[in-house]
């Protein structure tokens, strides 16, 4: 002993009594953890909040057996005056303790959503667990309702899909931090619905985004609708791709134009009282439905004639939205208060942005290029021989 | 360019070659002495020499009833077929006609035939195999080189196989050994220094370089080293190996083993030297760094696209013998938002009904592993298929169906398993075998954090080691890039205009310089 180093000797006490004293201090085992998949939060009686999370919880896959056994889906109910007292209520009930690392969507109740959630919010964002990627949604009606709807074997499967959605993906809570500390304080958030699908003879209920709700200061201020949606949705190109069908000729030959890698660009300017907003749309559009006689092949290049027509269309339905946005709710979705922000400073210090938003004056630019006109245009060579 | 920096921790002791015989001479004071005219007195002191060495042989030739001459061998060492056609034959022939000859080197048709004066070589060259003639009158003794013993034919390597290379393998034979590798090098800038290293095994050590190209610093620093063994005896290289490392105390090894001559030829060309030992088919192969243990002779001769795919799925898989268990404790006990979701509920499902913690189960599978991969390398062959049986229970569908471990971790276990026979070299996949143990505790203490201070220890300790004064992680830290195309790829051989850089090889050049081609191409 008496040969070996000091520093040794201490080293080696040291690497021992820190890897043993600790005793894995913070250990969590998989089979310890309740993992939370959904969570749903209304507003329960006396105004106190009511929470339901979707748990899963594994069941043995019993050694070699298929092991199709998918676990066991608990829906947990509970309320208390804040949402963290009502989850603490739960877990003292559950051996197992909550994780929150794959929680994949907060549900918020409609009735909630129209009172405000900036209270529950305020618990997601504090706590360390609760993960920032878990999507946030409005649901129709009671989310506790919709969760009982939905509580099936295969739910978990449902929701991690429709959590990895590219619909989804800007609706993050981290997404409605930013937004709700920007500016202008508005956001959209989807709306959730139970869609009844058949499966075999038996009804089931799935969830299915439904719309957006319009969000101002952490409260519900309108439900979109469908025209609304549309046009949102090309805006943010929010699924991979979306359609916009025009008319041409005439009223009854439609032509449908898909759209993709859709991109807006807000210019803000200011001269004299006159705030004005420009908004630049660019999209690259392909042919997807021709009902016309006009052929697209054909060496006149028509494309390029269609797409005044598309842009035309386009803006109108832009300008659309933004003047319900400025009208009906007072939100400012597209966030223009931050661009007015960064590019006049000194203006924004004194500006009433809610008044001011009323009374922008909005323009759209549109900028869509026809890319493809398709594979084959048989049914236009048709046409064009009876006549 | 850096200047060497050889261990200073080497102290030099006496020169062992005089204590090497320490052991005979407690067996007779004359044996520094030499031999006298007298044929009797020469042999008494022969035979108290080899008293009770029933292998020793003693044949008196007597013509005439005299006894003119002795042969001393040592059974089972001596090629006695030729000792009997070349020697006895035409010498007894000789002497029928002649009593009074006087130069028997006249008549004996041997090419290796040495004469020597002292009892101590006497003794060397008898227990080495070569018969030695005492004549009486004379006080030399005759050697003759007809050492032969069983010895195993060449057989294609088992510990560093190929498929597109060399079958043949070093033997136990130095001599078979020497002229393996010079068949591979025919020029005379080969060297082969021959020592004798142990005190009772007399093993004779060869230090093979190519002259021109090897450092001289380097051949005087490996023999400087090999002077200061002191040991009885040097039964494999691996004791050779351990008396000339710079570190003892480290898992990883400092020298390359090879038993392909081809492999050693390479490193010879490579300015590298490498010490050929009598008795064992391995050869040491020295400086070395820790990236050549990932270079298999197969990556030079097979193209070089593949050579260079393969050499990053080894870096790969390395990585994977290291840290694949570490990293699932560590994943499943504190990180489990790491694991996609649908792969977690199944993880979570699997383990649901095993009793013990991730790290216990892994310690109980790795060990297990260990334990079958040593019970097949040291059971006899015939019990080798059932252990393949049991294992296959063991770390398989059996393990799962009595609950004890959990499906994934059986397939972490045995991707662990099939990664650490990656390397091409068994000595350097031991350290990484040995370390995952440690990282493993770490990891079920300190989850990736842990993990990653282990990692950072392992890495900084390679760094401080060196081999023969040529950092270990050489390449890579000091970082050279013109030398990653033997180390990230296999470049094509036109391209490896120069030899590594950490041999530190007078001529640098392996091919022609670029000027004297283009010269060539003028012309």
């Amino acid at each position: 002993m008496r040969k070996i180093a000091y520093s040794t000797r201490y080293g080696f006490m040291l690497a021992v009594s820190i890897l043993l004293l600790t005793g894995c201090w913070d250990r969590r085992e998989v089979n310890d953890l309740a993992l939370i998949i959904a969570t749903g939060i209304d507003l329960g009686e006396n105004n106190q909040v009511a929470v339901t999370i979707q748990v899963f919880i594994p069941s043995p896959s019993g050694g070699s057996q298929e092991g199709n056994g998918q676990g066991n889906i608990f829906l947990l109910m509970s309320s208390g005056s804040t949402l963290s007292e009502a989850l603490s209520e739960l877990q003292k009930k559950l051996p197992r303790s909550f994780f929150w690392g794959h929680s994949k969507i907060y549900v918020l109740g409609e009735a909630l959503a129209k009172r405000g959630f900036a209270e529950e919010l305020d618990f997601l964002w504090r706590d360390v667990e609760p993960r920032e990627e878990s999507k946030v949604l409005i649901a129709e009606g009671s989310a506790r309702e919709l969760m009982k709807l939905v509580n099936e074997q295969n739910t978990i499967e449902i929701i991690v899909k429709m959590a990895k959605s590219r619909n989804l993906q800007k609706f993050t809570l981290t997404e409605v931090m930013k937004k709700t500390a920007s500016s202008a304080k508005a956001c959209i958030l989807p709306r959730i619905t139970n869609m009844v699908v058949m499966s075999g003879k038996k009804q089931s209920g799935v969830l299915s985004i439904g719309g957006f709700s319009v969000i101002k200061q952490e409260k519900m201020v309108a439900d979109m609708d469908k025209g609304d949606f549309d046009s949102l949705n090309r805006l943010y190109n929010l699924p991979t791709y979306s359609t916009i069908t025009i008319f041409p000729e005439n009223k009854t030959n439609p032509i449908t134009i898909g759209l993709k890698g859709s991109k807006f660009h807000l210019e803000p300017s200011i001269q004299g009282e006159k705030w004005k907003l420009k908004i630049k749309f660019k999209a690259d559009g392909y042919i997807e439905q021709n009902t016309t006689t006009i052929d697209l092949f054909s060496p006149k290049d028509q494309l390029r004639r269609l797409e005044a027509n598309v842009n035309q269309e386009l803006s109108a339905e832009i300008l659309k939205l933004i003047k319900h946005s400025q009208q009906r709710w007072n939100a400012d979705i597209l966030g223009s208060a931050d661009s007015f922000r960064r590019h006049y400073p000194m203006e924004w210090k004194t500006v009433n942005w809610d008044e001011r938003y009323k009374k922008l004056e909005v323009s759209v630019e549109t900028d869509c290029r026809l890319r493809r006109a398709g594979i084959s245009d048989l049914q236009q060579k048709m046409l064009h021989k009876k006549e | 360019m850096r200047k060497i920096i050889f261990g200073k921790n080497i102290k030099k002791k006496t020169n062992s070659t005089q204590k090497m015989f320490i052991g005979v001479k407690r067996m007779s004071k004359a044996c520094d002495s030499a031999l006298s005219n007298d044929l009797y007195g020469n042999v008494t002191v022969l035979r108290s020499i080899f008293a009770d060495c029933e292998d020793a042989v003693f044949h008196d030739i007597s013509v005439r009833e005299t006894v003119k001459s002795s042969i001393i061998y040592i059974q089972g060492l001596t090629d006695t077929a030729q000792l009997d056609l070349c020697v006895l034959k035409p010498i007894i022939e000789a002497w029928k006609t002649d009593l009074n000859l006087s130069d028997i080197r006249e008549h004996v048709a041997i090419t290796d035939i040495k004469e020597i004066t002292y009892f101590e070589d006497i003794v060397q060259m008898i227990t080495s195999g070569n018969p030695v003639m005492l004549v009486q009158g004379v006080s030399n003794g005759f050697v003759f080189g007809l050492s032969k013993w069983e010895q195993r034919s060449l057989e294609e390597s088992q510990a560093e196989s190929v498929i597109r290379g060399t079958r043949e393998s070093f033997t136990e034979t130095l001599g078979t050994n020497m002229a393996l590798l010079r068949r591979r090098l025919k020029n005379p800038s080969c060297k082969m220094k021959k020592m004798t290293i142990g005190r009772y095994s007399q093993t004779s050590v060869v230090l093979a370089y190519i002259e021109g190209i090897a450092d001289p610093r380097l051949i005087t620093e490996v023999q400087e080293r090999l002077r200061t063994i002191d040991v009885d005896g040097v039964l494999e290289s691996g004791v050779i190996e351990e008396w000339i490392e710079e570190t003892n105390y480290s898992p990883f090894p400092q020298m390359q083993n090879t038993e392909r001559p081809d492999a050693a030829a390479a490193a010879l060309l490579e300015g590298r030297i490498v010490i050929i030992t009598d008795t064992t088919p391995f050869v040491l192969i020295l400086p070395t760094t820790f990236f050549s243990f990932f270079q298999s002779p197969e990556d030079y001769y097979q193209r070089f696209p593949i050579g260079t795919a393969i050499r990053w799925v080894r870096y790969l898989f390395v990585c994977v013998s290291l840290i694949a268990p570490s990293t699932y404790v560590a994943v499943l006990t504190y990180h489990q938002e790491m694991i996609p979701t649908t792969l977690l509920l199944r993880i979570a499902k699997s383990r649901e009904e095993i009793p013990f913690p991730a790290l216990f189960e892994a310690f109980l599978m790795e060990v297990t592993f260990e334990a079958l991969r040593e019970a097949g390398v040291r059971l006899p062959k015939q019990i080798g298929a059932a252990v393949s049986i049991v294992g296959a229970l063991v770390i398989g569908q059996a393990a799962i169906q009595a609950g004890l471990v959990s499906a994934p971790m059986v397939m972490v276990v045995a991707i662990t398993g099939i990664s650490s026979f990656m390397i091409p070299q068994y000595s350097a996949s031991i350290p990484l075998r040995l370390l995952r143990f440690p990282l493993m505790l770490l990891a079920g203490s300190f989850g990736l954090l842990g993990m990653m201070l282990g990692i950072l220890a392992i890495i900084s300790h390679m760094c401080i080691l060196t081999s023969f004064g040529v950092p270990y992680m050489s390449t890579m830290a000091p970082m050279n890039v013109t030398e990653m195309k033997d180390v990230l790829i296999r470049a094509p051989w036109k391209q490896m205009r120069k030899r590594p850089a950490f041999s530190h090889a007078l001529d640098r050049n392996r091919l022609k310089l670029p000027s004297e081609n283009d010269k060539g191409e003028q012309e």
